[in-house]
């Protein structure tokens, strides 16, 4: 049992996402960033669908009972409160490590210093209902999560799953878990303007019906995510509006489509999406790239950069390894 | 008959684990909805341990596979040859129930749905926009065999295709920001079903009490992609008329689905 005393965000459960609920017109759902989604499994030695936690931004938990606990995805101070006997001591840890918890030790995640949320992997997982195949929740679907769709507010206990610790398989030593981790995730390589972040997207959907000067406005110029965004999608900030194309049926939208709306400014589509969309779709943004730009803060500035699709398996197989 | 194998389906990778498979334009004797249905359940025939999801679009099928199963090229053509071959055999055999012509929908069951067109929302005014009496609008309504397009963007909100040229209207100017569960609505070439309490822009014609999205249902989803839909008044604007016209035709369809 875990107990969330406070937290400033809405916190998700989340999972490797759901299966088969497309066609029940039911959103995919799972994690932002799935890179420091399976880091934190990875780093606890369990799957890397298991259950985990994101949160964005200040919150504290307490433990109920024994555990271990990895926190990925962003840089911020994580403070461990232990009483051992009858003496209270602290401690902090850095993000990427594992962090075994007594029953009644308080830890808290301090504001993101890095990055725009964090994942905390609990070993054995978050033990609520599955609802097709996953424990995520979306509040307007009304199941998953906490109930209902609910995501974890404080105040809120919930029970966590049991530990089904993955052989190493001779790559880690055994107590490799007390480490701290040197484990990074390979990045794509930079090229473009010092300091500016690229992400690489893959020309598909609509692209073709778009005038050629919306698709050099799309890559040419900087953007930066807005604050209005949330896991069903991150609305993009460009200067200049890419003149966008008249569509009349909506499609299917995968994971990290790029929406053109009227007003030219981009949405790219979260895990909790809906199922369909009616605005033209520039492109994809595939998943390793989606990983970077949820992590982006509003005030950091990106490209859109085109990679063809055989580029995007490469790096996408090259982060996962 | 051969219209269907010189479809063209386009089939390519959008991201790294989808496969996007496009339908282009069809001959207006096939059933694009139908089709589409059929061909997601005759890839979950022959490769259901790769895929984590397919999701039909109205132009569309969206084949989300399992990271570690993917072989790339293989599946690919496995798909592209899959697709082709189903839309070449289903041309082959209109007669058989695998057909997806719109003429006929073969001995496939047709669902009944109960529609209260008693509570007024825009049935008068639907009705004077089509020149046509209430009795008759709901006669003619009640005559169509819609198929299902898809749930879409929300559980269970589902799309029907099959309205006629002439009940096609625009959305309202204003959209309403209650719109009750169950209502029955038209919008451009669609009809829709709300499965749940939302605010909209479609022309409601009634209400039904048919639950279409229940999570506690081994299948939460009443509907998928493909199937038959076709609605009949509740009592209370039953004229006698009318239930002369319609009458003998829920008897008969209701035969057809019992085999």
């Amino acid at each position: 049992m875990i107990e969330c005393t406070l937290t400033q965000y809405p916190i998700f459960i989340i999972d490797g996402g759901r299966r088969h609920a497309g066609a029940s017109g039911v959103s995919e759902s799972g994690p932002m960033d799935r890179t420091a989604f399976r880091l934190a499994n990875q780093l606890l030695h369990q799957d890397v669908y298991t259950s985990a936690l994101e949160v964005m931004g200040e919150c504290s938990f307490v433990a109920h009972t024994s555990m271990s606990i990895a926190i990925t995805g962003g840089n911020a101070t994580i403070t461990l409160a232990t009483t051992l006997n009858n003496t209270l001591s602290t401690c902090s840890y850095k993000p990427d490590q594992v962090i075994n918890l007594i029953a009644g030790d308080k830890f808290s995640i301090g504001r993101l210093q890095q990055g725009m949320r964090l994942v905390v992997g609990i070993a054995g997982g978050i033990d609520v209902p599955l609802f097709f195949d996953s424990r995520c929740g979306i509040m307007r679907e009304k199941f998953g999560g906490l109930g209902q769709g609910k995501p974890i507010l404080s105040g809120d206990r919930f029970a966590i799953g049991c530990y089904q610790p993955v052989s190493h398989e001779g790559e880690m030593p055994s107590n490799y878990s007390n480490q701290s981790s040197e484990y990074q995730p390979i990045i794509s390589p930079s090229t473009g303007i010092a300091g500016v972040t690229e992400i690489d997207f893959v020309p598909n959907y609509q692209h073709a019906q778009f005038s050629l000067y919306a698709r050099y406005l799309f890559t040419s110029q900087l953007m930066q995510v807005s604050q209005q965004s949330n896991r069903m999608g991150l609305r993009i900030h460009s200067n200049q509006a890419i003149p966008s194309i008249v569509k009349h049926e909506s499609q299917a939208l995968a994971l990290g489509v790029v929406q053109i709306p009227p007003n030219g400014q981009p949405i790219v589509m979260g895990p909790d999406r809906q199922t369909h969309g009616g605005y033209p779709v520039i492109g994809t943004v595939p998943e390793y790239a989606l990983d970077k730009l949820v992590q982006l803060t509003p005030n950091e500035s990106f490209t859109f950069v085109p990679v063809n699709i055989e580029m995007a398996i490469a790096k996408y197989w090259m982060n996962l390894r | 008959m051969t219209h269907l194998v010189k479809q063209k389906i386009v089939v390519q990778w959008v991201t790294p684990t989808t496969l996007h498979c496009e339908f282009g334009e069809l001959d207006c004797t096939v059933n694009k909805a139908l089709l589409i249905g059929r061909c997601r359940l005759y890839l979950y025939e022959h490769m259901a341990i790769k895929l984590a999801d397919i999701v039909p679009g109205f132009n569309e099928l969206l084949v989300q596979f399992i990271p570690s199963e993917i072989d790339y090229f293989a599946d690919l053509h496995q798909v592209e040859r899959l697709l082709k071959q189903y839309a070449m055999d289903s041309s082959a055999t209109t007669s058989n129930t695998a057909s997806v012509s719109t003429q006929g929908t073969g001995k496939r069951g047709i669902t009944h749905i109960p529609v209260d067109f008693g509570m007024d929302y825009d049935l008068v005014d639907v009705a004077q926009r089509l020149t046509l009496s209430r009795t008759d609008l709901i006669a003619q309504f009640c005559a169509i065999e819609f198929s299902v397009i898809l749930n879409g963007f929300m559980p269970g909100f589902i799309y029907l295709s099959g309205l006629p040229d002439k009940f096609h209207l625009p959305r309202l100017a204003t959209p309403r920001l209650k719109v009750p569960a169950g209502a029955v609505a038209i919008a451009d070439a669609y009809c829709g079903i709300y499965p749940q309490c939302s605010p909209g822009g479609w022309h409601i014609l009634g209400v039904t009490e048919h639950v279409l999205f229940d999570i506690d249902r081994s299948t939460p989803a009443s509907f998928v992609t493909g199937d038959i839909i076709q609605f009949y008044p509740l009592t209370p604007v039953i004229t006698p008329i009318l239930t002369a016209k319609i009458a003998p035709k829920i008897t008969s369809s209701k035969e057809a689905s019992s085999d």
